[in-house]
């Protein structure tokens, strides 16, 4: 015993096996993008670098093909097939995430699946012999990145930061972090990708001023505007579309084949044949100003004819959609377009010369297009993981906002809005509402996110009955509901009667989630493919998080011991040394118990912590003066 | 939470707002989660709860509306809302008479709602300066009658800045008709 304590004096690393805080932690930042995905890493010179897979591509396609065999295949392969095999392999998935059939289904007209609703309320998508919720066929494409990154850091990861479409609600948020967690992915932050973006422009060029950037992707569109300082970058406003972007592009295309062809009921061969030509066609005219192609069929000798002005007339609605969303932004930031530094091009799309030649019209400047649009935003997540994992000295704060204003629904589809737009997060606002019945014990609360009046047309986030209200006469009771907004922009809901301070019990149902048992099949099918047991794998998340535990309070000894005094030092020290033999043993279950008692024996110590950070940071003036 | 004492500022209405950007800052660089993220889980809560603390305050003080209806609480003020004021009520009628009239398909709809919004700005401006008069006469020990008189130019304010966003709202439209 006196030994294992002395192991763990302060200024010595833990354990011999552990990770201290000199040896940087394996992370990784990862693009989850609708037509390809990438994960980067920062390198040896300090700079982040897409990690490229063993034919030296670094961008994976984010198509997953489900095999008759039970097999799953990510990447070109998949996409290879999807012609062959039409229904079993899955595009674009990132437009079905945290989406119900029906939003599905509005918003695209071709859909090579079948589709249906699963118990949580998510779509779920019949590939060939199997039904996938999206969260899994992310979770697939999440974990060829995983292995991919992990067999170029030499080791598994201990984190990842994913990036997410600005413009996603909380759904769709997270659905990802769900997959990241059938993936077996420590999610350090989800992270806004027009924010990673802005964070590698900044750090690469060392910008400073009010910036815009322009992302248009394969499905999504974001515009946010930036403050960048030395130190920090600022999220001013943010707006966008979560279902606009490349891929409708290409959807024009398809229709006008469809309509030249006379296709009426097109099989789910042609539309992923007639989708693979609408791309190239898209792609090509970017630099010739007409393209003379294929058209997809038995005949392989029939082609068809498009200039670039043609397609420009018809997709120039579908673009300019982008536009009064620019304007919406630069105004709820309160700022002119001439006020800004620049305008960053983001997103494969941007690639398209109309969507560059609207933007410089309404900013009335040529948009930066100096760093690679497909890449800049995996390395700015690789950045921000490294500064969450503490490998990096924390000089850099990103300071983010809520894109979609969070309400209720009150009496006759109204919405009473609870947290705004643009608010900065993490952020918390509360808002009281009462009974109208006389002896009233409860009260069905919907949460809907939008900007929208009414509530039904704003998107349903959750449905939450309240119950156990003390029955009083009507008008008399006081429910306070509270939302809180974490720095992921994940929301919490909670209510109290506030004249009796009853917490209320509540029970949520997302309304196009998953349901914990089908989380819970997920991981275990997520298991059967893999080589580990759910035992292990439990162990293991078990162990690093342990392992991450102590090595924090190893740190919080080193910096802040002299705030204990030697029977605290020896009561915390027994508290890590408990935890450390749990993570000797076997049990998963004796490992979490370990940790979370040690988190209750040593709040008094992170209490002190933080009041010594807040005295730091009101240099000359007293805690308790606002505390 | 006193949301003065949180960035060391004096319980004013004309507040110093560099002061409030750079104490903010200095919190935030201090408390804020991503330099929480390998920390123990109360820490880590810790760290939210302050940062959502500061951001909530700073929100409050850095806005005239709601820095001004905190200020009313903060001085004692109950009531929800003031008598309301017949001078007030009959120019509110003449205000929405002017935006029922307003057509955001017409051609000069974005022309004439610039107009407006100038208008609804200065009207904005010139009740925030009586809040703030009202507000030194509070602070330096007038009565419940100078409290509610600048209650009622406190809600003028939330009026007009109503207003404003039914005039952007209008003007969105005209801009985007798919709106």
């Amino acid at each position: 015993m006196d030994v294992l304590l002395e192991i763990m004096e302060p200024g010595q690393s833990l354990l011999p096996h552990q990770t201290g805080p000199g040896i940087p932690k394996r992370v990784v930042g990862i693009d989850l993008g609708t037509t390809f995905s990438l994960v980067a890493a920062i390198g040896l010179d300090g700079k982040p670098l897409c990690i490229p897979d063993d034919d030296d591509q670094c961008a994976l396609p984010s198509v997953v093909h489900y095999g008759a065999d039970q097999s799953i295949l990510v990447g070109r392969a998949a996409r290879e097939l999807a012609l062959s095999h039409p229904e079993a392999t899955i595009a674009s998935v990132k437009r079905y995430m945290g989406r119900g059939v029906a939003d599905i289904q509005a918003h695209m007209s071709t859909i090579p699946h079948g589709l249906e609703t699963g118990d949580g309320g998510m779509v779920r998508i019949v590939a060939g012999s199997s039904r996938v919720s999206p969260v899994e066929v992310s979770a697939e494409i999440l974990k060829a990145l995983k292995k991919r990154a992990e067999s170029a850091l030499g080791g598994s990861l201990q984190g990842a930061v994913i990036t997410v479409p600005a413009y996603f609600d909380d759904a769709q948020r997270q659905a990802t972090k769900d997959a990241a967690r059938v993936a077996g992915l420590e999610v350090l932050r989800l992270l806004n990708e027009p924010t990673a973006a802005a964070l590698a422009y900044g750090l690469d060029k060392g910008s400073e001023g009010l910036y815009a950037i322009y992302d248009l992707g394969g499905g999504t569109f974001d515009i946010s505007l930036l403050k960048l300082e030395k130190g920090l970058f600022q999220v001013m406003a943010t707006g966008g579309d979560s279902a606009l972007g490349g891929d409708d592009l290409d959807q024009w295309i398809v229709e006008r084949i469809r309509t030249e062809t006379g296709m009426e009921n097109p099989d789910p061969g042609w539309i992923q044949a007639c989708r693979k030509v609408a791309r190239e066609v898209k792609e090509r005219l970017t630099h010739e100003a007409s393209v003379t192609f294929p058209l997809p069929g038995a005949d392989t000798t029939r082609t068809s004819h498009i200039t670039r002005t043609e397609f420009e007339q018809g997709v120039r609605d579908l673009i300019w959609r982008t536009i009064p969303i620019c304007r919406r932004v630069l105004k709820d930031a309160g700022v002119s377009p001439d006020a800004l530094q620049g305008v960053v091009l983001v997103g494969g799309s941007t690639r398209v010369p109309l969507v560059r030649k609207m933007v410089a019209d309404f900013f009335g400047r040529e948009p930066l297009v100096d760093l690679d649009p497909d890449q800049v935003v995996a390395l700015g997540a690789a950045h921000q993981a490294e500064a969450l994992a503490g490998n990096a000295p924390a000089e850099m704060l990103l300071l983010d906002v809520t894109p979609l204003s969070l309400g209720i629904e009150t009496m006759g589809d109204l919405v009473e809005k609870i947290v705004p737009r643009n608010a900065p997060i993490p952020t918390a606002r509360a808002q009281d509402f009462t009974t109208f019945k006389d002896g009233q014990t409860a009260m069905a609360i919907h949460v809907v996110q939008g900007e929208r009046e009414l509530a039904s047309q704003c998107r349903s986030l959750a449905r939450f009955e309240l119950r156990g209200i003390p029955p009083m006469t009507a008008g008399a009771a006081r429910i306070r509901v509270s939302y809180q907004v974490d720095a992921d922009g994940l929301l919490t809901v909670s209510a109290r009667e506030e004249t009796t301070g009853v917490e209320q019990s509540i029970t949520v149902k997302p309304s196009y989630g998953l349901t914990d048992t089908e989380i819970a099949d997920m991981l275990q099918e997520a298991m059967r493919h893999g080589e580990t047991d759910m035992l292990t794998r439990l162990f293991n998340e078990a162990k690093v998080e342990a392992d991450r535990v102590l090595a924090a309070a190893g740190a919080a000894l080193r910096e802040d011991g002299d705030l204990l005094s030697e029977a605290e030092l020896q009561r915390v020290k027994k508290a890590m040394l408990a935890v450390w033999e749990t993570t000797q043993g076997s049990s998963a279950d004796a490992i979490n118990e370990a940790v979370q008692k040690m988190d209750q024996e040593t709040r008094f110590f992170a209490q002190r912590r933080m009041d010594r950070s807040l005295q730091q940071a009101m240099t000359g003036r007293k805690v308790d003066e606002f505390a | 939470m006193d949301c003065f004492r949180l960035f060391g500022l004096e319980p004013l209405y004309e507040l110093d707002l560099p002061t409030l950007e750079t104490r903010q800052r200095t919190l935030q660089k201090q408390l804020h989660p991503d330099f929480f993220a390998q920390r123990s889980a109360t820490e880590r809560r810790l760290s939210l709860e302050w940062t959502t603390r500061i951001n909530e305050a700073s929100q409050i003080l850095t806005d005239p509306v709601a820095r001004a209806g905190y200020l009313l609480s903060r001085l004692g003020w109950q009531a929800d809302r003031p008598a309301p004021d017949p001078e007030f009520l009959e120019e509110v009628m003449t205000l929405r008479e002017i935006l029922e009239e307003v057509d955001p398909a017409s051609p000069d709809a974005l022309a004439k709602l610039a107009v407006l919004k100038t208008e609804a700005r200065a009207r904005l401006q010139a009740d925030q300066q009586r809040v703030s008069a009202g507000f030194q006469e509070c602070l330096s020990g007038a009565g419940q009658e100078a409290l509610a008189q600048t209650a009622r130019h406190v809600d003028r304010m939330r009026y007009h800045r109503r207003y404003l966003e039914e005039l952007d709202r209008l003007e969105d439209r005209a801009f985007d008709p798919d709106n």
